[in-house]
Parts: structure tokens; sequence; C-alpha cells
């Protein structure tokens, strides 16, 4: 079947499956007589995914792990699990949570909801030194250094809830986040406003400026609408964000009142501006500006308007277009950058920089590149990936109605399983596109994988986007719930990552094995080489409050050693000169074998220690 | 006792330390003699058959169970690193000058420690007894023991203050270039100097040099270790001493101070 053809088909069955499900996002699964029709179509780029036993990923993918409040790396195009680096959860395996590093930086708060993870930036590509990724539930942003792929920073971020979209600053470097308020809220949100409590005209969104560096908020612009995702341009001039709630709604019909939303653009020269002016007001410790309409002293924000409740907005790689794909609206609306400074100059309308507003399909969600002019949409209520050429949308919105509806941009229409959220193509985030792999993170995956039950995996797809068409070509199982990911080149992370921690780093690395005591107070200092521990016994009384410092002194390569403590609910892993510790009090009396987890030797079993507490 | 002038008082003080550190001294030799006493080595064996054995071998040939399967890689490289082969008699960690004997204090305090890097655990849970004890049975591996006189000579380190300026490390980064250490250890101090794939101990099994940019010392983290290693050198390894070659006492320190900057201890 021609594409042309079958376009007009497909459209034909738009229009029966009808737009009375868009407004709730609830799925509508595309007949499978029509997936199967699909499934034959032949393909151009005939890139290879097959990586063969002892052969290495091409490149790196950062996924967020969503309510698994985790990050996870995968093999791409391999679609390997290799790695997880916790981050706002608590993982037994690794000890994150139970030791005193992480719980300093996890200060009591367990459970987290990661969804953009996004790398640091040099001129517009990644530099290879950070990961960041956002916590929508407790409001959070974490650092991750690529060297130990490891967390270093996780910063509360007061004023805000739902903190959805992330973005780091892509030029010249990145010296700044944005981080989005999805949910309004009364700011305060004290008992010193409880007034605004029950008025949600006095609820607000935020858009908060962060320092990456010294992982501190700079300031926060306020605003009546919400902020969802969120993009900066390749200029550091910009950072944007979607609002689908301008109508200050608190239930679902409310918040889809308003025929527009907007896009919402915020210029940087002018909130430094504000901020040497001294033009905020201090809440809850941190500089908060004026953004709303009519307040917006300094005229830091932009407001385009876009059709109701859009969803992402993502960047081209040559730093010209926003494209803001519509969720609500079958469209995506693309902006030119270009234009936005003239706005800003008042020279047009914000409505002027509107360059194209192309059909996609139902439910556009996020778009992605490939370096060549070409945008992919993932279109969730069609379940399916639309690939569409730029210059053709804007072309044909130039010539008018009549040539937008042969819909010239559109490219290929390829069927994902199923209900897509986020996709991304390789490297697509940075002016190197290179238009290789696309991930297309598929929220439901029904029966494509052997039922596991109730609770099913979401299905991560990988599609090869080097020709003319998009070709399907692995389907990957994923546990709760990546929302987003980045593809990076292995080149650019592999060179800065270690294979072991510098040790003195850590300002308790252990180099002589002791038992320090003062009162009840014991501090043991502990090395550990398979197959032994540098300490075979130490002595407790009843009621001793112990801190356990462990350093791995071994050199070998992926030689980590773990240290569990018997009946005392603790479990933890170094890897080679790493150093952890835990703190507890010895309450329980008896003889505790402390013993190594993870496999390091052929005796490894007989690496543990004693702990006598004493009553 | 009228009339006892706070000199004579002091002088009688200054006596009664010379006898001290004398009965110390004489102590000091006489542990020696501990060799020969077959009720102390007779304890000795017990510690070393319930605490090292697995490692040093029934025989003290350091072939015990587990060092056969420890193994190190670095750059590429892969090495083992042995358990102490005690047959020979040849000791890394000495307060002696090379190729003399350690003193009785060198392996307590070896025994103590551990040596972590190696995966020699510390024995701080064996009483001083059991400690003497298990040295006393060592050295009846080795003929040198009974053979040789024991060196008289001791280095001692007594740390400047000024170790760890940064006109210290760029004075001592000269002598690290003048007296090559980077040979063996490489210019930025990570063991790959133009010498160090090919250098063997005396067992003949490959060793590497220290990776300083690690900073995990075998002897001890303290500054006065890493004059100690160089000054004593370590025997058997290849490393050599530079008791000779750097005279000039301010300038080993120097020497000091830079190894810390490699170890990034120091700016
Ligand atoms: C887990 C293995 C292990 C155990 C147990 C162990 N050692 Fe060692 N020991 C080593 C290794 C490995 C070395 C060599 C380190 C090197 O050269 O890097 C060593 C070296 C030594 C040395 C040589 C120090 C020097 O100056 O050269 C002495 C002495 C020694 N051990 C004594 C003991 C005694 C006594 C015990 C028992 C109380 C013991 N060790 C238990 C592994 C062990
Ligand atoms: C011929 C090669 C060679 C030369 C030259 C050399 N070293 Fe070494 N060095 C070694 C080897 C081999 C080791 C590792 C021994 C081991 O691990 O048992 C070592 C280890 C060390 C250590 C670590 C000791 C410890 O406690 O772990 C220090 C410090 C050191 N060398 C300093 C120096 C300095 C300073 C110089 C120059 C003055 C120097 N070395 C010259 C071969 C050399």
């Amino acid at each position: 079947m021609s594409r042309k053809k079958f376009n007009k088909q497909r459209r034909k069955l738009l229009k029966i499956l009808g737009a009375a499900s868009v407004a709730t996002g609830a799925g509508v699964m595309m007949p499978k007589e029509v997936l199967l029709a699909r499934a034959e179509k032949k393909p151009k780029g005939k890139l290879s995914y097959e990586v063969k036993p002892g052969e290495l990923d091409e490149y790196y993918g950062f996924w967020s792990g969503g309510h698994s409040g985790e990050i996870r790396i995968i093999g791409v195009p391999s679609m390997r699990e290799i790695h997880r680096i916790p981050v706002f959860n608590m993982d037994v395996g690794s000890g994150w949570g139970i030791t005193n590093e992480s719980k300093k930086l996890l200060r009591g708060k367990y459970a987290g909801d990661t969804h953009h993870v996004h790398g640091s930036y040099v001129n517009g590509t990644y530099d290879g030194k950070w990961l960041f990724v956002n916590d929508k539930l407790n409001n959070r942003v974490a650092r991750i250094r690529i060297d130990y792929m490891e967390v270093d920073a996780i910063l509360d971020i007061p004023n805000i809830q739902g903190a959805h979209g992330l973005f780091p600053q892509r030029y010249p470097r990145t010296e700044w986040l944005v981080q989005n308020a999805e949910f309004q809220i009364p700011v305060p949100n004290n008992e010193s406003n409880a007034k605004a409590f029950n008025e949600p005209q006095k609820y607000y969104g935020m858009h908060t400026i962060i320092d990456a560096e010294r992982m501190a908020v700079v300031c926060q612009i306020m605003l009546d609408e919400n902020c969802d995702l969120a993009a900066t341009d390749y200029k550091g001039k910009y950072s944007m964000c979607t609002s689908y709630n301008t109508e200050k709604g608190v239930t679902i019909s409310e918040m889809l009142a308003a025929d527009h939303d907007y896009l919402i653009v915020f210029n940087w020269e002018r909130i430094r501006k504000a901020l040497r002016a001294g033009d905020y007001k201090i809440v809850n410790g941190v500089k908060v500006i004026d953004g709303r309409k009519g307040h917006d002293k300094h005229g830091i924000t932009l407001r385009i308007p876009v059709p109701k409740n859009p969803h992402g907005v993502n960047i081209s790689p040559d730093g010209r277009y926003a494209v803001c794909s519509g969720k609500v609206s079958p469209t995506c609306t693309v902006v030119d950058l270009e234009l936005v400074d003239k706005a800003y100059a008042g020279k047009i309308k914000p409505e002027e920089c509107i360059v194209a507003q192309p059909y996609i399909g139902l439910g556009p969600l996020h778009t992605t590149f490939d370096g060549r002019g070409n945008a992919i949409t993932s279109v969730f209520i069609d379940s399916t990936n639309v690939k569409w050429n730029i210059q053709k949308a804007i072309e044909a919105e130039k010539q008018g109605e009549e040539a937008k509806k042969k819909n010239p941009h559109i490219i290929d229409v390829l069927d994902i399983h199923y209900q897509v959220g986020h996709i991304m193509a390789s490297m697509a985030e940075t002016k190197e596109a290179d238009g290789k792999w696309l991930v297309s993170l598929n929220k439901v995956s029904k029966d494509r994988f052997i039922n596991v039950g109730p609770l099913k995996p979401e299905n991560d797809q990988l599609v090869d986007i080097s020709g003319e068409k998009l070709r399907l070509v692995h389907d990957g199982p994923a546990y709760i719930e990546p929302h987003d990911c980045i593809i990076v080149r292995r080149d650019i992370i592999e060179p800065k990552v270690k294979h072991r921690y510098d040790m003195f780093e850590h300002p308790l690395a252990v180099t002589e094995n002791k038992v320090e005591r003062k009162g009840n107070k014991v501090i043991i200092r502990m090395t550990a080489n398979a197959p032994v521990y540098g300490l075979q016994e130490v002595k407790l009384k009843k009621g001793d409050r112990v801190t356990l410092i462990l350093t791995n002194h071994d050199e070998i390569i992926d030689l980590s050693n773990g240290c569990a403590i018997s009946n005392y609910n603790i479990n933890f892993v170094v890897a080679p000169f790493q150093t952890k510790s835990v703190t507890f009090t010895a309450d329980k009396p008896g003889v505790f074998w402390v013993y190594c987890t993870n496999f390091c030797h052929a005796l490894h079993l007989e690496m543990r220690m004693r702990l006598i507490v004493e009553p | 006792m009228e009339g006892f002038s706070l000199k004579t008082k002091g002088a009688v003080i200054l006596f009664f330390l010379v006898l001290l550190v004398f009965a110390l001294a004489t102590l000091h030799t006489s542990d020696s003699v501990y060799g020969k006493d077959s009720a102390i080595i007779e304890k000795g064996k017990k510690v070393y058959k319930k605490y090292c054995i697995i490692c040093h071998g029934e025989k003290g040939d350091g072939k015990g169970l587990i060092g056969i399967i420890h193994r190190v890689e670095k750059s590429g490289l892969v090495w083992y690193v042995y358990p102490r082969d005690f047959t020979v008699g040849v000791f890394k960690f000495r307060s002696t000058p090379t190729g003399c004997l350690p003193t009785d204090d060198d392996l307590l305090r070896t025994i103590t420690n551990g040596i972590p890097r190696s995966g020699m655990p510390s024995h701080k849970d064996l009483s001083l007894e059991e400690r003497k004890a298990v040295i006393a049975y060592i050295k009846t591996f080795s003929k040198r023991w009974v053979e040789e006189e024991p060196c008289d000579e001791v280095i001692e380190a007594k740390m400047p203050k000024w170790v760890g300026t940064p006109e210290s490390v760029k004075k001592g980064e000269k002598i690290y270039v003048k007296m090559k250490c980077w040979e063996c250890h490489g210019y930025e101090g990570k063991g790959d100097g133009p010498k160090s794939d090919k250098l063997k101990d005396d067992w003949g099994d490959k060793i590497l040099p220290f990776d300083f940019t690690t900073g995990t010392l075998k002897r001890g983290s303290s500054p006065e270790n890493i004059y100690m290693t160089y000054i004593t050198g370590l025997d058997g390894t290849g490393m050599p001493s530079y008791e000779d070659s750097i005279p000039n006492e301010e300038d080993r320190w120097h020497l000091v101070s830079y190894t810390l900057k490699l170890m990034k201890r120091v700016k």
C-alpha cells in the first residue's frame, strides 16, 4: 500500500475514532488489521541493532525511572539495561538510603518521581560532566556526577509543587538549570497564607532558575499559569515552558476550559536585570520575581498562544525552532526563535512568532529530531511516531489551507505498541543530532511480552531512523516507569567515567584499621580486600552508638565488596577505593556476623567478621 | 634532702631516663632471643595457624590458599600480590637500611596494622603477647635470622612543619625528576614509567610501581612512612634505597611534599 493511499485511509479512520476521547487522553487502539498492514513496509535505513557478546554499545542511554525514583543506563542500540543509579529512592543492594552518605543527601525522603534526565552542556552539546534529574513528587533536583555515576547533590526547591520539566542551559555552558512547577499552589504554601488555600485564583506556578555548580536556587519567576515541560535555546538567551492550565482550574473541566494556552518564553538577560535591580520578594529563603501578566515589570515573559493544553516543547538541533506538541490539538506549533527576538523588541506580536501549525495525529506529545531537518513526534492516542519535515510544514503554512490539507510535511507514520509518551532520537537534544536511533517510550505493552500478571511492563521500542522510513527493530520491557531519556554518543561519556574512586575524596577514607571508643560512642574504621575485612572481630557493649566506616582497598576493576550486618538491617556495597559509613545502635546482645554480600572472590563466603555485642 | 637543687633533680631524672632507654634497648635485643625460646615459638605457631596460614602458607613460603588467587590489574597489566614468602627473609617495610633485616618493631607494626592494599588484615584484635609470639615463629622460617647480626642503624623520620607547602612541592618535583623516580613511577605518578612493565620482584613475579594517584600506601598513609619507603628502599621489589643519593635531609622532605601532591593530598 502506498503511503498516500494509506494516509487517506488513515485519516478516515481517525475521523471514525473521533475526538471525544482526545480530551481525557484515554487510549484508543488501532485495529489489528491496520497494524499488520503497516508492519509490511519495506525499510530503507538498515542499521543493525545487534551487539554481539563482548561488543559494546555505541550510545549511553540515560533513562529516568519515573516513580521508581531512579535513573537507568541502557545501552543503545542493544537496549540492555547496564546499570541503575539510585536517586530519590532506597536501594538495598547498593545501600543507597542506608549509608550515612546517602542519608545526608536524601534527608529522610525515600520516595521520588523522576521524569527528565538531561546532561550538562558546553556549546550546545554534552560535556559528560553531570546529569540532572527532577523529582516531581518531593520537588527536588538531583545532580549526578558522570565520573562515578553517583548523585552528589540534591536540592529541595521551595514554593513549588509538581516539579516537572527540567532543562539545563545549552550555551555557552550549563551555568543555570530551569525547573518548572506544574501544579499551582499558594505562595507561600503554609499556615501564614491559609486564607489563600480556598482561593485558587491565589495559586501560582513557578519557573525556577538553579545554579548548576552550587546547586542552589538563583530565583523563581512567579506566574498565574502553570509550567509544564521545559526547554532552553541554543544561544543562552531564553528558557521556555508549556502551560496547560492558564485557567487556574482545580478540576479537570476547568483546566480544559480555555481554547488557547501558552508557550511561555523567559528572557534571561531581563531576569538578570530584575535581580540586579532588586525587583523580587524573598519567600521561603529564595528570590521570587513577579512575572504575572500585568506585573512583569522587566518584561521577562512572552506568552505565545498555542492550542489548548499543549504538552512538550523541543528545540530543533539547529537552534532555530521550538516545536510545541499539541496533546489535545492534533497539531504541532512551530515557533521561530529569531522572531521571538523581534517580539521581545516589541516589533511583532507574540502569536506572530508561529511559522507553522502542521497536522500530526491524535495526541501529539513530544518531538525529537534527526538532524536532517526532520522532526519525529510521538502521538499518544494514535500510538504512532510521525516523521515530518519542518521546512515543508512552514512552506505549506505560507501557501495556505489548501496546501496544508495535503499534509506535504508528513514523511512516514510508524505504529508503535502502544501509547507512546516521550520519544528521543540519538543526540537529538544537542546540535550534534545524528539521526540514527530513536527510542519510543511506550506506556502500555499489553500483549507484547509474556504475561507477568496484572501489572505489566512498559515497552521501550527501538526505531532505526537512518533511512527515509522509520523502522521498528526491537521491543524492550521496562519496569515502572521511564518517562524520558537521552541517548548520548559513547565517546562523550566513556572517557569521563572512572573505574575506581579517588580514595581521599572521602574525608573518612580508612587507611588504618582501628576501633575508637569514647563513652558509648564507637567508631569502627575498617578496610575490605577480597576475601578479608581488615578486622576479624570487634567487641561492643549493648547500647553502644556505633559508626562503621568501610573502605574498599581492592584495586581490581569491578571488585566490589559488600557489607551486611546480620539482624541489624544494614547492607551496602563499596566499589574499588570507595568509602561508605553507617551508624546504628547495638541494641541486641549476641554474636552478629558481618559478611560480604557482593560476590568478590572464590573465598567470598569466608569473608566475614564478628561483632560481639556484650550484654 | 634539703639543698637538693633543681639542677641536680634534673640530672637525676636524666640519669633515670638514660637508664630506661638502655633497659628498653636491651629488651629490644633480647627480643631476638625469643627465636630460641621454644614455648614462645609454640605459642606463635598456634597464632600463625589460626590467623596467618591461609595466606602465608604452612611452610611460610607465601603459598597459602588465598595467595594463589589474589590478582591485581592496572593500566591493562595484570600481576599477583602474593603474601610474603618468609623463607627468604627479605622484608619491604623496615626502619633499617636496605639489605638489613627489619627490627621486631617493624614487624610488629606491619602485623598490627596489616597492609590494606595487599589484603593483609590488621591484627589489632590479637594481644601484644600473641603478636610478639607470632613474630618469633615467622623468624624460624629463614636462616637469616640466626646467621646474620642485626644492623645497628635505625632510620628515623622527623617531619619538618613545612612539608606540603607549595614551595616545598616545587622543589620536590625537581628531585623527583633528578632521581628518576619517574622511570618506574611515571611523570604523573601513575606507576606507568618506561621501566614499569618490565619489573619483577625477587620472587620472579611481575610487580608494578606504586600509582601515586591512588594514594593507597602499603606501609601506611603518614608522610613519615613515605620518607621511610624511599630512604630504606623496598627490598625485594626493585625499588632502591635513596639513603645515599639524597643525602640532604631537607631535600628528602621536599620529595615527600611532591609525592603528597601526586596523591592529591596537598595542592
Ligand atoms: C589475607 C592474607 C594475609 C593474612 C591473613 C596475613 N597476611 Fe601477612 N601479608 C599478606 C600479603 C599479601 C603480604 C605482602 C604484601 C606486599 O608485599 O604487598 C604480607 C606481608 C607480610 C609481612 C611482610 C612485611 C614486610 O615488611 O615485607 C609480614 C611480616 C606478614 N605479612 C606477617 C603476617 C602475620 C604474622 C600474619 C598473621 C598474624 C599475617 N601476615 C596474615 C597477606 C596476609
Ligand atoms: C626501579 C623502579 C623504581 C624506582 C626508580 C622508584 N620506585 Fe618507588 N616503587 C617501585 C615499586 C616496584 C614499588 C611497589 C612495591 C610494592 O608494591 O610492593 C614502589 C613503591 C613506592 C612507594 C609506595 C610505598 C608504599 O607504602 O606502598 C613510594 C612512596 C615510592 N615507591 C616512592 C619512590 C620515590 C620517591 C622514588 C624516587 C626517589 C621511587 N619510588 C623510585 C619501583 C621504583
